[in-house]
């Protein structure tokens, strides 16, 4: 079965990760837009919507969390991954990070385990509803 | 706490989906273990805060004849001495036998520092040396007991009205509070090494991140100019990872909590950079005016960049709630004195509070969040080096934080 050109938008403040990450994914069948900077990331998504993001948590600016908490206001088909090396300190805290997200990837990964969820999420017929925005 | 910290980092890459790969584990714990600590620490802190508030009720009053004799009410069990403008005991109570294990008569005769530690001695004489006739006088002091325990004792020295040329002190045990601040103080230190081993492991996988996957399209690559773009992507990754980590190294080495000559420009610098990844995210602007010289006093580097570490997180703190701001960082040389101030541009503290924000165990943070001691740990430690800490709401609507040190003198 091939693939569907499916759209992907990685939202994350280094550089070289934005660079990397497009390049093994659009490899892969997919049609993918980086931006390093989470102010642009919602005007991209606005245009682009992607079905699926790729988002690193700590930024400037806008952080993930609050990037995913607007995207699921505008775009309700809009699956999101977090990409993120963050550990929190509450146990807690960190369960409610990783249920916010259609799917979680932790800094290092390899391109195996990237490709591997973004795959699983696409398929996944789950609906995350949208969080109250705080 | 020792200066080695492992910080393992295996080949294997978590491939079993969202929870805390294996090599954190040990991180995990330690974090987890921390948390309960402060739970177990914090109901200690509400009970003691209420047996403080029972023993400052009674406070003492005695009552003198004209010889200038006290006597005091049975009912107070606090220990009495009298001594002479130069600190030598010419009276004490029978609490004192209890309290320190001699004889009244024993005491007399005895110089006041000469119960103490030898490391306070010092201290103790310039203390009696500078009490004034308004002003009562505070002193925290580790004593040595006859059989040659220690005990720490709070004391209270005030200019006797109705006798020529004597000193009362009132003496307080207070050993179990300052065991239970030193272990509330060393568990702080274990959830800031918590912390920041987090925030080393955000920084190394990172780079690390980067490193994996530009190696895996490498080996895929036959593209000689590509590849060699991407060879210096990992090169240059590889190096900052080991950046993070030597700093961490550099760090562990200045755990050295004597007192000598240090220089607080380096301190204060070494503290920013320690925030500004956090100031970066957080949307605070820093910006200081500090002179290129060094700014001498007598310190510990780890002691005192705690204080400067703890004023800023407690700004950092109140700019979250209006999104970022600006926290303006000086330091300069005045009077004999090294001053630094800290001001930030957030909401500022009620005049009311000014003071009391220094006191053990005040916390405007919701029950159970912050046993409060954070500032009282700071004045505990500028005080101790002979320094005064104070804060003060400014013109911007925020607070001020300002710290005065004498500066360091070659015979100390």
């Amino acid at each position: 079965m091939s693939k569907t050109a499916r759209k992907i938008l990685i939202v994350d403040d280094e550089k070289n990760i934005c660079n990397v990450l497009r390049r093994i994914i659009q490899s892969n069948g997919y049609l993918v837009k980086a931006v390093s900077d989470s102010n642009e990331a919602l005007n991209v998504v606005a245009k682009f919507h992607p079905d699926l993001m790729i988002l690193d948590i700590v930024m400037p600016g806008i952080n993930g969390r609050d990037v995913c908490s607007i995207v699921r206001h505008l775009s309700s088909d809009t699956k999101i991954i977090y990409f993120t090396a963050k550990v929190d300190a509450d146990r807690e805290k960190s369960r409610e990070m990783v249920r916010e997200a259609d799917g979680f990837i932790r800094k290092p990964a390899s391109s195996k385990k990237i490709l591997s969820e973004i795959e699983s999420v696409l398929n996944s017929h789950a609906i995350k509803m949208s969080t109250v925005a705080g | 706490m020792t200066d080695n910290v492992n910080i393992q980092i295996k080949d294997k890459i978590a491939d079993d989906g969202p929870s805390f790969p294996a090599n954190s584990a040990p991180l995990e714990r330690l974090l987890e273990s921390c948390h309960e600590q402060n739970r177990v620490l914090t109901i200690s802190n509400e009970q003691l805060k209420k047996t403080i508030s029972i023993l400052t009720q009674d406070n003492g009053q005695f009552s003198e004849n004209e010889s200038g004799k006290v006597s005091p009410k049975d009912r107070i069990k606090d220990s009495i001495f009298i001594t002479d403008m130069k600190g030598i005991i010419l009276e004490c109570n029978s609490e004192t036998s209890t309290l320190l294990g001699y004889a009244p008569a024993e005491l007399k005769g005895k110089a006041l520092s000469a119960i103490a530690s030898p490391e306070e001695r010092r201290q103790i004489a310039s203390n009696l040396k500078n009490i004034t006739a308004n002003e009562d006088t505070h002193l925290e002091i580790k004593a040595i007991r006859k059989d040659g325990s220690a005990i720490y004792l709070e004391m209270l020295a005030q200019i006797m009205v109705s006798a020529n040329g004597r000193i009362r002190l009132t003496a307080r045990d207070v050993t179990k509070l300052t065991r239970i601040r030193e272990q509330i103080q060393q568990n702080r230190a274990l959830t800031s090494l918590g912390k920041m081993m987090a925030g080393i492991a955000h920084e190394v996988n990172n780079p690390l991140g980067s490193i994996l996957l530009y190696s895996e399209i490498l080996i895929n690559c036959d593209d000689p100019t590509q590849s060699k773009k991407d060879l210096k992507v990992i090169h240059s990754e590889a190096k900052r990872a080991a950046r993070v980590l030597s700093s961490l190294l550099t760090y562990s080495r200045t755990m050295d909590f004597r007192t000598k000559r240090v220089d607080v420009n380096s301190i204060v610098r070494k503290a920013l950079s320690m925030r500004q990844y956090a100031h970066k995210v957080g949307n605070v602007t820093c910006l200081t005016n500090m002179p290129d010289t060094t700014l001498n006093i007598a310190g510990s580097i780890p002691q005192l960049n705690q204080v400067i570490i703890n004023i800023l997180l407690n700004a950092e703190e109140v700019l979250k709630h209006q999104n970022g701001g600006r926290i303006l960082v000086n330091t300069k040389s005045e009077d004999g004195k090294a001053v630094i101030s800290i001001a930030d541009d957030g909401h500022g503290i009620p005049e009311e509070h000014l003071e009391q924000i220094f006191y053990p165990f005040f916390t405007t943070k919701p029950a159970g969040t912050s046993a409060g001691l954070g500032l009282s740990a700071c004045h505990g430690i500028i005080t101790t080096l002979g320094g005064v800490i104070y804060a003060e709401n400014n013109t911007m609507g925020g607070a001020t934080f300002i710290i005065k040190l004498p500066l360091w003198r070659k015979n100390e």
